[in-house]
Order: C-alpha cells, then sequence, then structure tokens
C-alpha cells in the first residue's frame, strides 16, 4: 500500500467524527505528516473539511406540531374505515341472518299443508320489524361516524328508516344543528323536511328553531327557502316571524337578508 | 452498584419496542432524537420540502413498526425508511421534470443543489457555492454517501449495512466520491463562477 492509499483509507475515518470510526493516536500522527508533504492529499483532506462548512437550515420548531396534525388524520381515517369495515360486516352478517330467517320461514310454511294466514301475517310482520330495526341502527351508527362522507350516506339513507322512528328524526335534528361539516347539515334540511312530512308534522318550527345554531349562509339561505315553502301550513306565523327578524339582522350576511326578504315577498 | 447511561441505540431499540407495544408516546421521544439529522439529510440532498419529507418518515416508522426487529441498529432502519421516501419523492419528481420544456431543464444541477444557508465573508461565501455546485454535480449515489459520511453521524459499519455493503466497500467508495467532488469543484473554480453569488 503506498502512502497516499493509506492515507486514502484513513481519511474518510478522520473526518467521520464518529467514536467507532475513531483511529488510533499513531495513525493520526501518520496522517497528520503524510498531509504535511503531499499536495494530493492535502487537497483531499481539505475538501473533507470545506464540506464541513457547509451547512443548512434549521427543522422548522412546528415539525413535531404539523406531524402530529398529520397522524392524528392518518389515524381518524383508519379508524373511520375500521368502524366502517365492521359496520358493513355487521350489516352484511345481519342481512345474511335474515335472508337464511325468511327462506326457513318460506320453506317451513311449505311443510305445512294449510299455513294459517294469521301466523303468516305474524311473521311478515316480525320480519318486516326486524328488517325496520336494523335500518334504523345502521343509520344511526352512521350518523355517528367520524367521517363526513359516512355522516352524509346515513342521512340519505334516514328516507328508507319509517318517518314515525322518533329515534331517527331526534338524530337528523342534532346533525342539523351540531354538524361541522355544511354539506351534511345541508343533506339533513331535506331529510328532515321530508321526514316530517311523512309523519304528518309541520316542518316549519323544527327548521326554525335550526335556525339560530347556522353560522354558515349557505345552510341558512336552505333554511329560509324551505321555511318559505311552509309559510302557509302549521308553524307558518313562526317561521313568518323568524324571516322577518333574519332579513333586518346586521348580524348574518346580506345574502341571507335579501333571501328572507324575498321569501317574505312572496 | 455500577450505574451505566444507557446508550444512544439502546433508547432507540427501548423506543421502538414501546411503540411496538402500544405506547404511542415513545414515537416523540424518537422524534425528538432524530428528526433534525433526517430533516437536515433531505436538506443537503436538495429534496424539497424537507419539512414533508422528515414527517413522511416518522409516519412510517409508526406505520411499518412492527418490521423493525429489536435489539437491531434502530437508525440503519430509520435511514432506510427515509432513502425509500427519498427514492418515491425522486420518481415524482422526474416524472414531473419529463414535462418540462428543454429550455426549463437548463441548469437543472444547480436548481438541485441543496439550500445552504449564506455566510458574511465573499470569498469564503463563493467558495462554498461552487462547493455546493459540486456537490450538486456529482450522481445522486456518490452525493448521498458523502452526506452519509459526514453529516449524518453514521460509522462506515452502519452505512455498509445500509447501502447493502462492507465497511470497506464503503470507504473505498467514500474516498471515490471525494475524488470526485474535488475534480468538480476545480473545474467550477477554473471555469470561473459564471453565476454572480
Amino acid at each position: 500500500m503506498t502512502p497516499c492509499e493509506r492515507a486514502a483509507a484513513l481519511l474518510p475515518e478522520h473526518w467521520s467524527g464518529q467514536q467507532a470510526n475513531a483511529m488510533s493516536g499513531a495513525d493520526q500522527r501518520w496522517l497528520d505528516e503524510h498531509l504535511a508533504t503531499c499536495a494530493a492529499c492535502a487537497g483531499e483532506d481539505a475538501t473533507w473539511q470545506a464540506l464541513g462548512s457547509l451547512t443548512v437550515r434549521e427543522p422548522p420548531p412546528v415539525l413535531w406540531t404539523s406531524l402530529s396534525a398529520q397522524l392524528a388524520a392518518v389515524d381518524t381515517r383508519q379508524r373511520s374505515w375500521w368502524r366502517a369495515s365492521r359496520w358493513a360486516a355487521a350489516w352484511a352478517a345481519a342481512a345474511l341472518l335474515l335472508a337464511a330467517g325468511a327462506a326457513g320461514g318460506w320453506w317451513w310454511r311449505g311443510q305445512q299443508l294449510q299455513p294459517t294466514p294469521a301466523s303468516t301475517t305474524a311473521q311478515i310482520t316480525a320480519l318486516r320489524q326486524e328488517v325496520e330495526s336494523t335500518r334504523q341502527l345502521a343509520v344511526l351508527s352512521l350518523l355517528r361516524q367520524a367521517s363526513p362522507s359516512d355522516r352524509l350516506q346515513g342521512v340519505v339513507a334516514s328516507a328508507g328508516v319509517p318517518a314515525s322512528d322518533a329515534a331517527v328524526t331526534a338524530a337528523l335534528l342534532h346533525v342539523l344543528t351540531h354538524d361541522p361539516s355544511p354539506d351534511v347539515r345541508l343533506a339533513a334540511i331535506d331529510a328532515l323536511s321530508s321526514t316530517l312530512a311523512r309523519a304528518g308534522e309541520p316542518a316549519a318550527p323544527v327548521l326554525a328553531s335550526a335556525f339560530s345554531y347556522q353560522s354558515s349562509p349557505l345552510v341558512q339561505i336552505a333554511l329560509v327557502d324551505h321555511l318559505a315553502d311552509h309559510l302557509a301550513g302549521a308553524g307558518g306565523a313562526a317561521s313568518q316571524a323568524l324571516l322577518r327578524t333574519v332579513s333586518r339582522d346586521r348580524a348574518v350576511s346580506s345574502d341571507v337578508r335579501q333571501r328572507a326578504a324575498w321569501a317574505l315577498r312572496q | 452498584m455500577t450505574l451505566a447511561a444507557e446508550s444512544p441505540a439502546d433508547a432507540d431499540d427501548g423506543c421502538m419496542r414501546r411503540l411496538q407495544a402500544g405506547d404511542t408516546a415513545a414515537l416523540s421521544e424518537l422524534f425528538e432524537r432524530h428528526h433534525r439529522l433526517v430533516f437536515q439529510y433531505f436538506a443537503r440532498l436538495g429534496a424539497a420540502p424537507a419539512e414533508d419529507l422528515a414527517q413522511e418518515v416518522f409516519i412510517r416508522v409508526l406505520k411499518y413498526q412492527r418490521s423493525y426487529r429489536p435489539g437491531t441498529q434502530f437508525r440503519t432502519w430509520m435511514y432506510t425508511i427515509a432513502r425509500n421516501v427519498r427514492h418515491t419523492h425522486l420518481q415524482r419528481r422526474r416524472a414531473e421534470i419529463n414535462d418540462v420544456s428543454w429550455d426549463d431543464a437548463q441548469g437543472r444541477d444547480d436548481r438541485d443543489a441543496p439550500s445552504f444557508i449564506p455566510v458574511d465573508n465573499a470569498e469564503q461565501a463563493q467558495q462554498r457555492h461552487l462547493l455546493a455546485r459540486a456537490l450538486a454535480r456529482l450522481p445522486e449515489d456518490k452525493r448521498e454517501l458523502l452526506v452519509l459520511a459526514r453529516y449524518q453521524e453514521l460509522d462506515y459499519a452502519a452505512i455498509g449495512a445500509l447501502l447493502g455493503c462492507s465497511e470497506g466497500a464503503v470507504k473505498v467508495r467514500v474516498h471515490r466520491a471525494v475524488g470526485a467532488l474535488r475534480r468538480h469543484f476545480l473545474e467550477l473554480a477554473e471555469g470561473g463562477n459564471d453565476d454572480p453569488v
């Protein structure tokens, strides 16, 4: 090995700054002497040294905060996916059980020479109740999901639940007043209005009571439009009073005020 | 009784064991110890934005925690992740670069140069600017090897494990990379600095 080859092998150790790479005292002395007499190796040594002068900026102090937020988002997505998957599995299992039950029922019915109409009707009623109960659970579960798209799905699925289901109606009202997503709240206005109409109950007082919870002009305008449709029916007076208040309220946006004034003129 | 301070490698290994046992607070300890070097690894290689890539490394540490084998070198495992993150980033960026015109691509090696902090002395600043440009002109593998060897506080055995070669081979490759860097630097210095500093 030539002296320059030996120096080439020692220089990386000399500049690595790692204890594990540390060279012996004898090697260090030899290297110092060689560098003093060899221009080529001294040049390489100077390059190593110069590399140390290239400094880069420090990481921003908010890096951990930003990472935590990302991790929370990943965690939420994973949990949401897991919950949705779990619910889908439960839903599929329930559907299978119902199908098996129905098939069993038909088979049993086929075994009877003269099935009594009363028992068949009771079975069908029981099955229908089972289906409705499962559907209600599905809707309520979806409305509680972390993901807005899941909650939106729950709002849409509520159309399949009997209008008399007070739990779903209450859940829809809760979504309309408290859901963080304007899209979900907008969908809840239509769903709630439709559910109450099917149940034969006045929608206006319920929708009017939800107005004060809204900060999004989009949702406020949608509520104004729905209230305008119900001015003539039950609760019409309350709707009219609310629209009048809104049309003068400087705290709401001018678009909402104009919409309320327009609704009153219709 | 003799009290021995826990080595950094043992502390990292302990954190990973805790993380695998479900203690997510261990991730913040690992982040605290390593995020600066991981961030600067990307910044020195000109991989921007270094913030995003450094964060991605720690997200992957959490995501792929089961692939870490307790008792092994955490730093080697972490830098394997960092290299993969960078590889993915480079692939995406190359796909983007392929869409730009030839004129836009002029001086790409300088655009790839790491964003080093400017210094006060004009002559030193020029030297460092040339060195940064010379570093940027090195092939990817040589540039990464120099960054790993000079700045990342990794010994040659760890670099060898990371790159899949022997410690001796790492030393030889590092020596060649320094030689190539010096040649580029001298070429730039002799040719004059065509860019205002």
